[in-house]
């Protein structure tokens, strides 16, 4: 309730912040509200998670719209099966889950229907970039080549690793969110890393 | 620790996914070698060029107004259990119940009322001992009808000698004490339920009042929400440890009295944010 009051104080600034409700009212609390159909408390949610999750994607497929698109898909699923999560603390890793198959299958179909080699199809589009020297100061020539680096590498292995460094999730996190076993997400985790050392090598040296 | 098994816990350790045991050995181990130390060294390097990582990724309004728009015609899959449906259905009745101003003002004196009785109740325990319960029972209540305030005992002996050794009145106003008691306690009502059900009644008081508080806030500036919030808090951490205390002792009728004082004054204070 305080935290209600909270968020309203800042309307009433005039302040339509939408960050602090992200910030104030607790995920178990605003799940509860969004499973009556409260479209406010999903929208706080998505607000919370929206980027997490579009990150996610976007280095599992390394394109911008498509991330788009499957972040869309992952929380219109996630609202549709708020009632299956049992445990509303996890609700992070249930909706990473969600993403994840969400990509999974967008991935499978392309490849069924003769599509696209994602690997590829980052390379040719990011190097039809042209950096200028201030992007590349400010970081933009590194992003391209991580990104590149990550589309080649296994899906599984891109996962793991994309969980890992870039969400900072925690080995049983990736466990609850890939369903696979810890002693499988160390392993691809371990030759993630050295098969993205192997393709950054540039980068590592020379910095 | 041998460098072996060193490395093959290497990035769990730099992952902060060891045991503080496995920590200590690693950390000692890397005093002592060198080469080891050199290659946690290169993990700590990596993981410098990845935190400049920034993925152009921008989270546009129309992303939500696509997903709103799909959700729009939909509501959560609700499962088919007894439960789950109990669940909903006290959610969206008993939660959050949306009626009218008249109503909850209906559901706050109803509240006070039981309080009021309540304290009545209580308050028997703070005067001198002139007659006993046996005598009172006795005397004072008919004869053909059952004992009210026997009833309240029913079904729990240890709370209702308490409560019958607590149960001191004057001798001059035995009668209308009595009545009184009579009227505070229902039949087959225990003392628990009844502080259940003022419990309950504050809380959808509250509840509504909340709801009330939300959409009239927009006439309060941000000092003023800034106060009540600190007296709410305030409020609100009294209500939790007086609830504890009467968790543990349930059948103490001043930590009953503390508990539904400090319930009282969150309903004083959201009525006052109400009123302005």
């Amino acid at each position: 309730m305080i935290d209600r009051l909270a968020l309203n104080s800042d309307r009433i600034n005039g302040r339509e912040d939408l960050h602090t409700g992200v910030v104030l009212n607790s995920a178990p609390e605003l799940i509860a509200q969004a499973r009556t159909g409260d479209h406010e408390a999903f929208r706080l949610l998505f607000e919370r998670y929206a980027r997490p999750v579009m990150v996610f994607t976007y280095n599992l497929v390394g394109r911008h719209d498509v991330a788009e698109e499957l972040t869309q898909e992952t929380f219109v699923r996630a609202y549709s099966n708020l009632k299956e999560l049992r445990d509303e603390t996890k609700f992070s890793t249930w909706l990473f889950g969600i993403g994840r198959n969400v990509v999974r299958e967008w991935i499978r179909s392309r490849v069924r229907s003769g599509g696209i080699d994602l690997a590829g199809a980052v390379a040719d589009q990011e190097q039809s970039l042209e950096l200028s020297p201030a992007d590349q100061l400010a970081g933009k020539e590194l992003n391209r080549a991580i990104i590149v680096a990550l589309q080649s590498l296994d899906e599984d292995r891109r996962v793991v690793f994309a969980l890992k460094i870039f969400n900072g999730s925690s080995y049983q996190e990736i466990v609850e969110i890939t369903g696979f076993t810890l002693a499988k997400v160390k392993t691809e985790l371990h030759r993630a890393r050295a098969d993205m050392r192997h393709r950054l090598r540039g980068y590592l040296e020379n910095r | 620790m041998k460098c072996d098994q060193c490395r093959s816990t290497l990035e769990a350790y730099y992952d902060g996914e060891l045991e503080d045991e496995a920590n200590l050995k690693m950390a000692l181990h890397f005093e002592d070698c060198a080469a080891c130390a050199l290659l946690l060294q290169e993990l700590k390097g990596e993981g410098e060029v990845y935190l400049g990582y920034e993925p152009p990724v921008e989270i546009k309004p129309e992303l939500w107004a696509m997903v709103q728009s799909r959700i729009v015609e939909k509501r959560p899959a609700l499962s088919t259990g007894g439960l789950d449906r109990l669940q909903t259905w006290l959610r969206t009745n008993l939660a959050m119940p949306r009626v009218s101003g008249w109503a909850t003002a209906a559901l706050i004196l109803v509240a006070i009322g039981l309080t009021v009785t309540f304290m009545k109740y209580v308050r028997f325990e703070d005067e001198p001992p002139v007659v006993s319960f046996a005598q009172l029972s006795k005397h004072s209540l008919p004869a053909q009808k059952p004992n009210v305030l026997e009833k309240i005992t029913e079904g729990d002996n240890s709370k209702g000698e308490k409560l019958k050794s607590g149960l001191k009145v004057h001798q001059t106003s035995v009668s209308n004490r009595s009545k009184t008691a009579s009227r505070a306690v229902k039949p087959g009502h225990t003392p628990d339920q009844l502080v259940r059900e003022a419990e309950q009644k504050y809380l959808a008081a509250i509840a509504m009042l909340t709801r009330t508080v939300e959409r009239k806030q927009t006439r309060l500036d941000a000092p003023t929400v800034s106060r009540l919030e600190q007296t709410l808090a305030s409020i609100d951490r009294s209500i939790a440890d007086t609830r504890k205390v009467v968790q543990k002792h349930p059948s103490d009728p001043v930590a009953v009295q503390y508990m539904l004082n400090a319930y009282s004054r969150k309903v004083d204070v959201l009525r006052e944010m109400v009123g302005r």
